[in-house]
């Protein structure tokens, strides 16, 4: 079962010069910590241009033999070509989108546009991921969890996956995954002592995906957190790649 | 040796201190070098002595920082400092800034005060690293207050009320050749390790998990996943944490023997 990063970025970072800045440097540092395959959304579509970051990801993705593969970040504020993006994406072959409200300055709950642009998603089967922070680092903008109740109950087919969370939101996050059985959580910046352990027995393996923010955080933690914690091996590969694998070989 | 710099025993988080030791034995962490979560949020005095016995229980893991709940219990604190260095064995000293009230992390005081003074220079005198869960700012402050005290800047700017910025954190360091900075934070910003490393070299970086906070496994990974040399990373790992605590032990032997107390850091 390969192992496949569900939470990574490409791109530049505006707030500290990065390393890892092409394709062959993405590849490189799968290789250095044995991650078979990434799944990347673009930081230029977060701080700049939605549609060009977007393309360079397809690009990306279109050369990288399978191992890099492409979430669509949608800003739905702009009304005129989100539900296109969205469209445009699923046909580039993306298996998902990502939505960073805390950025574009919109909420999750009653936005009529991202209400469409969510149907739509459901529709394609496409899945969601919302990170409450775009990577663990204190001075980063945060979404309170508690919106995406809204998106999961609006939604009930969609499936949604939580990002971005650890210790301090970490049982309101399992809150929401009590009341919506759509729900998932995405592991890059859960930190906390027995984490995985707590997910797998309250929400179970099969809404657990392996995640580590990479470039932008050290990838070995990440896959550390997930081969160390007290789980059976079925579980374990399930969280590492198993699940994730589900939603990319999504056919429509 | 890997030596945690940076744990909290006594219950912290459900956890119990044999808890934390053997989350310490699943990493391969030799020892901790821990505050107790009473003595740090409560009742010094008790907890203290709570860090105490489980100190005598485990001699060979556990090194203890006497911890200092706030600067304002003046000479009581001062004393709670020397009993913790000469009664208990303690090798360190654990000093936050409290926040008013769970999440908000407004300051309700800073350690940067002058009533912090004297409780620092009491750990000066007795070489014990000064582990100061603070902001870049307030740690030069307490280095222009008493410029013999060693501070181990908590989470290098890594915890809410810093806002993360590990770079400012090293930028003030390298002002300040008695700052050590410690890795425990539940951020991994990627080269954050190796920035600490560039701007005030490997001998001034200390590795900690804040376990049972954050699991020990996360601030392993971090430092041995870093692209550092393995000399570095020893330092890292504990070599840096085991000079500092020698340099205490040698004043602690030292006074035994009625010679003065003075060390070089």
């Amino acid at each position: 079962m390969p192992i496949i990063d569900l939470s990574a970025y490409f791109g530049l970072w505006p707030y500290w010069p990065i390393k890892t800045k092409t394709q062959a440097d993405l590849l490189a540092l799968l290789d250095k910590v044995g991650i078979d395959q990434t799944v990347v959304a673009s930081t230029r579509s977060i701080f700049s241009e939605c549609q060009r970051g977007n393309d360079e990801v397809v690009q990306l993705t279109r050369s990288s033999n399978g191992r890099v593969h492409g979430f669509a970040i949608v800003n739905p504020t702009d009304q005129k070509s989100a539900c296109e993006l969205v469209k445009s994406s699923y046909q580039a072959g993306m298996r998902g989108i990502r939505l960073t409200p805390q950025h574009h300055q919109y909420h999750l709950d009653d936005d009529p546009c991202l209400n469409e642009v969510l149907a739509l998603s459901q529709d394609l089967g496409m899945a969601v991921i919302i990170p409450i922070r775009l990577i663990l680092h204190w001075g980063l903008p945060q979404l309170d969890v508690r919106e995406i109740n809204t998106v999961a109950e609006n939604f009930p087919r969609l499936n949604v996956i939580i990002s971005g969370v650890n210790y301090g939101e970490f049982r309101e996050a399992l809150a929401v995954m009590r009341r919506h059985k759509n729900v998932g959580f995405e592991t890059s910046c859960m930190q906390m002592v027995n984490g995985i352990e707590i997910l797998v027995n309250k929400a179970g393996a099969e809404r657990i995906y392996f995640g580590t923010g990479l470039p932008l955080m050290y990838p070995l933690p990440g896959v550390y957190k997930i081969q160390k914690a007290l789980i059976s091996e079925r579980e374990r590969e399930l969280i590492l790649g198993g699940n994730a694998a589900r939603i990319l070989s999504n056919a429509g | 040796m890997i030596v945690d710099a940076h744990v909290h025993t006594g219950g912290y988080d459900g956890y119990s201190t044999d808890d934390v030791l053997r989350l310490a034995d699943r990493v391969g962490i030799d020892k901790i070098f821990a505050t107790d979560i009473t003595a740090l949020h409560y009742d010094s005095a008790e907890g203290n002595r709570k860090l105490a016995e489980d100190m005598k229980r485990h001699p060979d893991r556990i090194i203890g920082y006497a911890s200092i709940a706030s600067a304002r219990f003046g000479r009581e604190a001062v004393e709670e400092v020397q009993r913790c260095y000469e009664v208990y064995g303690m090798r360190g000293l654990k000093i936050i800034h409290q926040t008013a009230g769970l999440g908000s992390y407004s300051l309700l005081t800073t350690i940067n005060e002058p009533a912090m003074y004297s409780i620092v220079a009491k750990a000066a005198e007795f070489g014990m690293p000064i582990l100061a869960h603070a902001t870049a700012e307030e740690c030069a402050g307490l280095c222009d207050a008493v410029p013999d005290a060693i501070i181990l800047m908590a989470h290098t700017g890594g915890h809410p009320t810093a806002m993360g910025d590990w770079f400012r954190a090293i930028e003030v360091a390298k002002h300040y050749p008695n700052i050590y900075l410690d890795t425990a934070s539940s951020q991994s910003d990627m080269g954050y390790l190796e920035a600490m490393v560039a701007g005030v070299g490997a001998h001034r970086v200390v590795f900690g998990t804040d376990s049972p906070l954050i699991d020990p496994f996360f601030g392993y990974a971090k430092v041995i996943g870093a692209e550092l040399t393995d000399e570095e990373k020893s330092l890292i790992l504990g070599e840096n944490i085991l000079r500092l605590i020698g340099q205490s032990n040698f004043i602690a032997n030292r006074k035994e023997k009625g010679q003065g107390n003075h060390a070089n850091h």
